[in-house]
């Protein structure tokens, strides 16, 4: 999963550093704002899951870690 | 109601109507009042005057939502200089572009915009700490403001995309944008006690909405900037903290806070009136809102060109909307245009086309933009003398926007004539894009299409090339701003061919439909 998020984000928006390392996606400007939906986007597509943590989504958005953590408790909870 | 010829005296008499109201609240908790709005603005009347800019002039400002920004607009509502707002994002190749297009006599903005200009732009380049310390010895009264001049004073030049790779600039008439302040407060029934959301950047055709129809009611604009919008959950909280009565947005900011889950059913407590435009709402996601809010708050499905002064039509969301065949993928576009606007829907031959079949929305009337500042040929092309009423001058402006009105009047969008999308409200040229890639010596040939699922639809460039996609991205940087950059760069060795030997757009939005 995590070569995909990273896979994902890279085909969104070049970044040349090690993505896997970076904390702060958003707030440290790697994702704008057409990132974050192009990113929730893809998520939901390619994971056939919808995302949850309602408006507090955003903050699970900031590193590889957090979104795979997200991705995973997304989907254990449309699951169960 | 009172009628006037140009924004400045109108702008005057609300000042001092309601001079008490709050016009503008920035999220910090700063607020400007119509009188302090006021006299600033007179205090830039004077500064403009001695540094010898005047009516007719071009000023242009970088986008920065701050009260000096404001203060420069009515003063320039107050002596008939024209404003044009830059993105200080975009790229300098573009912004030397729009310099030249508008024909600039000053570019006003903070410091750190200086370092974006080349030599010669620098040199008339004024930065807002520079002005507020130039204009401590002005009067907030002077004697006499005149705003003796005529309505047909251009007020702004608003910059879309080209499809040759040149922005045009649509000019914007004072009375056009009195007409506009006039027909939104009876439309919508805004007073001034109603607060405005402010959101769309004030580069972007969007910001006039809520500007002027806030601005010129003595209602309160509330100011979010760029960084505002970042958080949707936050962005959502401060729509309540500020009691936003009237919404204002592209629907892709609204399907962001969807999609992000920010709305709720008892989210926008002090919400009457949601509208959004620049761009179709599809039915799936407004339902979804109208789902949540829609029995206590109004929604507003509003379309426009900004060469009609931003809105031309209007249509108030019902529940019949899903439960009938009215709506198939995006609201209408309303019911006729508004009264103020002479419209046809013209077919190839620029004749009028029967009920129910697709043609191209033609609009005319006072609210039309005189043209495109500098540029002959695309005013021309686009704005062309009225092919059915053939007796006068008057012109019309051919949207290329496909359309079709139904039996029940209401009036459907159907498509573009030409390669022009709407990306997150913005108008986007593909024709742009690909002008910027054709310019970069690596690629062989490009195409670039607009597709993929309907709430998520991306640019796509195809480009022949032995580059790596990131490596073009990053020279498309330099050359369009960022909403134009597509999200996707996929290589080929050779671009697909159509029969006449041209790059066949249709086989590569197939390939874009068909990846997962």
């Amino acid at each position: 999963m995590k070569d995909k998020v990273i896979n994902i984000i890279q085909e969104i928006e070049d970044i040349d550093e090690d993505i896997s390392k970076i904390e702060g996606l958003i707030t440290n400007g790697y994702l704008d704002s057409f990132g974050v939906l192009s990113l929730v986007a893809e998520l939901e597509n390619f994971f056939s899951v919808k995302l949850n943590g309602g408006s507090e989504v955003i903050k699970h958005l900031e590193s590889v870690d957090s979104i795979c953590k997200l991705v995973e408790s997304s989907m254990e909870q449309s699951n169960g | 109601m009172k009628k006037f010829s140009n924004l400045g005296q109108k702008f005057i008499h609300i000042a001092n109507q309601y001079s008490e109201n709050i016009a503008i609240r920035f999220l910090d908790g700063t607020k400007v009042s119509y009188k302090e709005l006021d006299d600033l603005s007179n205090k830039y009347v004077q500064y403009l005057k001695e540094v010898r800019i005047k009516k007719g002039d071009c000023i242009s400002l970088s986008s920065e939502k701050r009260i000096e920004s404001y203060a420069l607009i009515a003063s320039c509502w107050k002596t008939g200089i024209t404003y044009s707002f830059f993105d200080r994002f975009s790229p300098i190749e573009r912004l030397e572009k729009i310099l030249n297009q508008c024909n600039s006599q000053k570019v006003i903005g903070s410091e750190e915009v200086k370092s974006l200009l080349s030599k010669d732009r620098s040199n008339m380049f004024l930065s807002y700490e520079d002005i507020k310390s130039s204009i401590a010895k002005f009067e907030a009264h002077p004697h006499k403001i005149e705003c003796e001049f005529s309505g047909d004073e251009v007020a702004y030049v608003m910059f879309t995309s080209g499809s040759t790779g040149i922005p045009k600039g649509v000019a914007i008439k004072h009375s056009s944008l009195v007409n506009f302040t006039d027909w939104t407060q009876e439309l919508y029934e805004f007073n001034a006690d109603d607060v405005f959301s402010h959101l769309n950047p004030l580069y972007f055709d969007n910001s006039v909405f809520d500007l002027y129809s806030s601005l010129f009611i003595g209602a309160s604009l509330v100011a979010f900037a760029r960084d505002d919008l970042k958080d949707p959950g936050l962005l959502v909280e401060k729509v309540d903290e500020f009691k936003l009565s009237t919404w204002f947005s592209v629907p892709s900011m609204i399907i962001y806070l969807l999609n992000l889950g920010a709305i709720s059913s008892t989210s926008f407590k002090y919400m009457k009136r949601i509208i959004f435009g620049g761009e179709g709402f599809p039915k799936n996601k407004l339902k979804e809102l109208f789902e949540l809010i829609g029995s206590r708050v109004q929604l507003v499905n509003v379309y426009g060109p900004t060469e009609g002064t931003c809105i031309c039509s209007s249509y108030n969301i019902t529940s019949n909307d899903f439960s009938s065949d009215q709506m198939n993928t995006l609201a209408p576009l309303g019911r006729d245009m508004l009264p103020i606007f002479d419209y046809y829907i013209l077919d190839e031959n620029n004749k009028e086309v029967e009920v129910g079949e697709i043609g191209e929305l033609a609009l005319g009337g006072e609210q039309l933009s005189i043209g495109y500042v500098g540029n002959e040929v695309e005013t021309s092309r686009s704005f062309i003398l009225d092919p059915i009423r053939t007796n006068g001058s008057n012109k019309v402006y051919k949207t290329g926007d496909l359309v079709s009105r139904a039996s029940n009047e209401l009036i459907y969008f159907a498509g573009r004539k030409d390669s022009q999308i709407k990306f997150m409200g913005h108008r986007v040229e593909l024709g742009e894009i690909e002008s910027a890639l054709d310019s970069l010596c690596f690629i062989n040939e490009s195409c670039v299409v607009f597709g993929g699922k309907s709430d998520a639809k991306q640019i796509v460039a195809y480009v022949s090339t032995s580059f790596k996609p990131s490596e073009i991205k990053k020279s498309l940087k330099n050359l369009l701003p960022p909403y134009m950059i597509p999200r996707k760069i996929r290589v080929l060795e050779v671009l697909p061919k159509n029969a006449n030997g041209k790059i066949d757009r249709k086989a590569l939005m197939l390939e874009l439909s068909n990846e997962r």
